[in-house]
């Protein structure tokens, strides 16, 4: 690896490097990001064949309405639940330790980010691996309002922002029993998901957007029809409530929707989709998540322009990121996030054959928390911070050393560690990180420098 | 530091952690084809065999280390004499009764084969004594198990949380760990932080820590700064900072203690290798290898104590991948070097006196001018080992153990009879 092309496509744009990596961009690094920025990758069958997440929360709702708190039963259902998690969330993570199209998961991870759920809302907590399959995956590389609406219209944020409590103040819900609206979910589609907070919306437009959600919910008893219309739900699966709808016609961001039930979400999402606004929020964050947290604004500029040229065509977007001249070039400011520093160790590391128990000894759950990354547990709907700042706190990056120490401790003792030098960041290493690791007092040593050092955690 | 602690490990904790063992039906321990034990110290960074066993009387000595000289008996920095030319370091005193009663060897100016300096490919080739680095895949001592016939039985015991390169292979080898995980060493974090040297934004954040453990380390010690142990050239205040947090440099004194326990078990292993981190003394040395040594001297004795009758059959050779240089270096340290210092004790090894051939100090005399020439095959200790005290055959040693070293013979003179 001499390359510094390889080492930017690989870390940049993937979840860091190994020998087989390096092999598979065939001396054409940009070709391979591009060839990976393709819906080909995302839904594999490892993944889909996992729980979807109506049953996730078919299973909370039939343990919590069916069992006494406290009882044997709830406790069995709870285990039987998290097994399912656990095995969905060690399937997610050996994909991203062993799929050949790393950088199609780095896009799902920014837009999984973008469209955080989080288990701070007990309830949805399981059902997060599957959301991710379902509302994210398939749609990264589609047109941007296919994406927007898959994740707003997902039972896990429907629930996760409090839709599922909202209730129109003029419903047939509302007149009755005085509820009235929750704008969470309004609020944040528009501030976080869409046109971003200097976006160009009112207050007005939150309430009137907050009405048009209203009726998004999610069957919680048996599987049914609403009785004043709509298909046969499932329970756990999003179900329209037309008592909870708020009647009459609103008008978001100047433009009126007539009132006709859930078709009115779907056009109103689709209009925001291609809101100038939106094309620059999603640039600007694409710019701060893969080149630098202080992006050129040109650069911004190029991508809200193709943007807004295709009418939110995230793919052809990607390929404009992956086209700029100044993602090519150092310095790489940014910092890997937790997550991703333990799946480029794990992919370094090429005695990973046992990946499965490597992944279960190192505790991947514990270790990540120490490092500021309790996994599915981003603390709000904004998801993971962006600022390297952030992540290189002294205790978090402690605790990444201690982590890669460990790890190393565990590495099959075959691993040589000039060749996993040679395979990870040679390109970039500089005099005083080769100093260091060439005079490492042991293998373990020269390993666990190699993975602390900054030419890997940087990206 | 001759007292041991038993903090963490007691004989009823004793727990073997290789329990998959188990997994293929009832294991008999009890088809040791040997009552033969062999414990094998691997001190990772590199010894330097000078300063444990000192040449005092090698009138070229004392121009080669100034900061780190030690005197003859009686003098300003005195040794404990061992022959009249050789004194121990006075952090290894807890050895010197061992040596009066002949049960403990050392053995100047021991080398492998390899000439180069880098820690790693000296520690592939200490462990798996191929041809050259990384030409052989398992470590010599598993070989030394399939060897004895002891694949099935796990006559091979690693104490720490992984199997070493030295004992991996297709021999089944048992754990036995004290603690979860390696404690990140006050050694490594030196590295660290050097190594964040041009990444300013790496480095501010290491030492804000480094700086916050200090604090810590302060409140809790009273504030036990040592300022003759100092560094005197490592920059800035962090590694003042790491200099005084005097982490415990490794938990030689536990696991010296658990290997004994399990060793002397008539059912237990038979081959042991106890690693300890630390060596690399390129600066502080004397404040460094003060703890280390009395680490290791003290767990040579509790090896003993605790080994009981079974201290008749065991032989324990502490080795490092290679020496250091003859000089010390700018900041109270020495670099890497070549010929280094083998030690070999037990109730089977004819101990009592320093052996081999001294190769002397004098510039010409050095291996390039720079290190001390090594003029004794560690291989031929081990070949040692394995026929005069494990008593494998000749032909396992030349097929199967040591394929690669035909040209080196067994070193004479070092068990008994």
């Amino acid at each position: 690896m001499r390359d510094l092309e390889t080492y930017i496509a690989l870390n940049r744009f993937g979840l860091g490097m190994n020998a087989d990596d390096i092999a598979n961009t065939g001396g054409s690094p940009r070709d391979w990001i591009k060839a990976q920025i393709n819906s080909k990758f995302l839904t594999p069958e490892a993944l889909t064949s996992m729980p979807s997440a109506a049953n996730v929360m078919r299973d909370y709702y039939s343990m919590r309405y069916a069992t006494k708190a406290g009882s044997d039963k709830r406790r069995q259902a709870n285990q039987l639940r998290k097994k399912d998690f656990n095995a969905a969330a060690m399937a997610r993570m050996m994909y991203k330790v062993t799929t050949p199209s790393p950088v199609s998961e780095r896009f799902t991870q920014f837009w999984a980010n973008h469209f955080t759920v989080s288990r701070t809302r007990g309830q949805i907590g399981y059902a997060i691996p599957a959301y991710e399959t379902e509302a994210i995956r398939p749609h990264i590389f589609s047109k941007f309002e296919n994406l927007l609406i898959a994740a707003v219209t997902h039972p896990v944020m429907l629930i996760y922002l409090d839709n599922i409590q909202s209730i129109g103040p003029n419903s047939k819900r509302g007149r009755k029993r005085e509820k009235d609206l929750n704008e969470n979910l309004a609020r944040e589609v528009l501030e976080l998901h869409t046109l971003g907070v200097n976006g160009g919306y009112s207050q007005e437009d939150i309430i009137e957007f907050a009405k048009i959600l209203t009726g998004w919910s999610v069957r919680k008893f048996r599987n049914g029809r609403d009785p004043n219309g709509g298909q046969q739900t499932k329970r756990g699966e999003v179900s329209f409530t037309y008592a909870n709808h708020e009647p009459g016609p609103k008008t978001v961001l100047g433009r009126t929707y007539p009132g006709d039930g859930p078709k009115d979400l779907v056009k109103a999402l689709r209009a925001i989709a291609v809101h100038p606004s939106t094309a620059k929020h999603i640039a600007g964050k694409l710019a701060r998540h893969f080149i630098s947290d202080t992006p050129d604004p040109a650069d911004i500029d190029a991508l809200a322009d193709v943007y807004m040229k295709t009418g939110g065509d995230l793919g052809k977007v990607s390929l404009a990121l992956v086209d700029l001249d100044s993602v090519w070039a150092q310095p790489m400011p940014k910092l890997k996030q937790p997550e991703d520093l333990v799946l480029a160790v794990l992919r370094a590391d090429p005695s990973n054959k046992k990946i499965t128990r490597k992944i279960r000894q190192a505790k991947l759950d514990q270790s990540l928390k120490a490092m500021g990354q309790d996994l599915f547990r981003a603390p709000s709907p904004a998801g993971w911070p962006e600022e390297t700042d952030r992540w290189l706190s002294p205790e978090s990056l402690v605790h990444r050393i201690e982590w890669v120490r460990a790890y190393a401790s565990k590495m099959s003792p075959t691993v040589n560690p000039d060749d996993l030098f040679e395979a990870t960041i040679a390109t970039v290493a500089d005099a005083a990180t080769k100093r260091t690791i060439r005079g490492a007092p042991s293998r373990e040593d020269a390993i666990a420098l190699i993975f602390s050092s900054s030419a890997f955690q940087r990206r | 530091m001759s007292m041991i602690t038993r903090r963490t490990f007691t004989r009823s904790g004793v727990a073997l952690l290789g329990a998959s063992a188990f997994a293929r039906g009832p294991v008999s321990f009890a088809k040791a084809p040997t009552d033969k034990r062999l414990i094998v110290v691997v001190l990772r960074g590199a010894m330097d065999g000078l300063h444990a066993v000192v040449p005092y009387a090698d009138r070229d000595y004392g121009k080669l280390r100034r900061s780190l000289t030690m005197t003859k008996p009686g003098g300003k920095n005195p040794v404990i004499d061992l022959d009249g030319s050789f004194g121990l370091h006075p952090k290894l005193a807890a050895l010197k009764p061992l040596y009066d009663a002949k049960e403990v060897a050392f053995i100047p100016a021991a080398s492998t084969q390899y000439r180069a300096r880098s820690h790693f490919e000296a520690q592939n080739m200490l462990e798996t004594l191929g041809s050259a680095p990384y030409a052989r895949k398992t470590g010599w001592l598993n070989r030394t198990l399939l060897a004895m016939n002891t694949g099935d039985v796990r006559m091979g015991l690693a104490l720490g949380p992984s199997i070493p390169l030295i004992l991996f292979g297709e021999a089944g080898v048992r754990t036995h760990s004290e603690s979860r995980l390696p404690e990140v060493t006050e050694d490594f974090m030196d590295r660290i932080n050097a190594m964040y040297d041009n990444d300013p934004a790496f480095h501010k954040a290491i030492s804000q820590a480094l700086e916050e453990k200090e604090m810590a380390a302060g409140k809790m010690s009273g504030g036990m700064m040592s300022g003759a142990d100092m560094s005197e050239t490592m920059s800035g205040d962090t590694m003042s900072a790491m200099d005084d947090m005097r982490l415990r440099p490794n938990n030689l004194g536990d696991t010296t203690l658990a290997a004994a326990t399990l060793l002397k078990d008539p059912d237990g292993p038979r081959v042991a290798v106890i690693e300890a981190g630390g060596w690399d003394t390129h600066f502080g040395q004397e404040r460094r290898l003060s703890a280390l040594f009395s680490d290791l001297s003290g767990g040579i004795v509790s090896i003993k104590s605790e080994m009981g009758d079974a201290w008749k059959d065991t032989a324990v050779v502490v080795v490092s991948e290679f020496g250091r240089t003859a000089r010390e270096n700018g900041s109270n340290g020495t670099d890497h070097g070549t010929g280094g210092l083998a030690i070999v004790a037990g109730g089977s090894v004819t101990g009592g006196s320093v052996m081999g051939t001294w190769p002397g100090l004098s510039s010409r005399a050095l291996f390039e001018d720079r290190d001390l020439m090594p003029t004794t095959h560690i291989e031929g200790i081990f070949k040692t080992l394995l026929r005069d005290h494990m008593g494998l055959s000749e032909s396992a040693l030349a097929d199967q153990v040591f394929p690669d070293l035909g040209h080196i013979k067994p070193m004479r003179g070092l068990i008994r009879a």
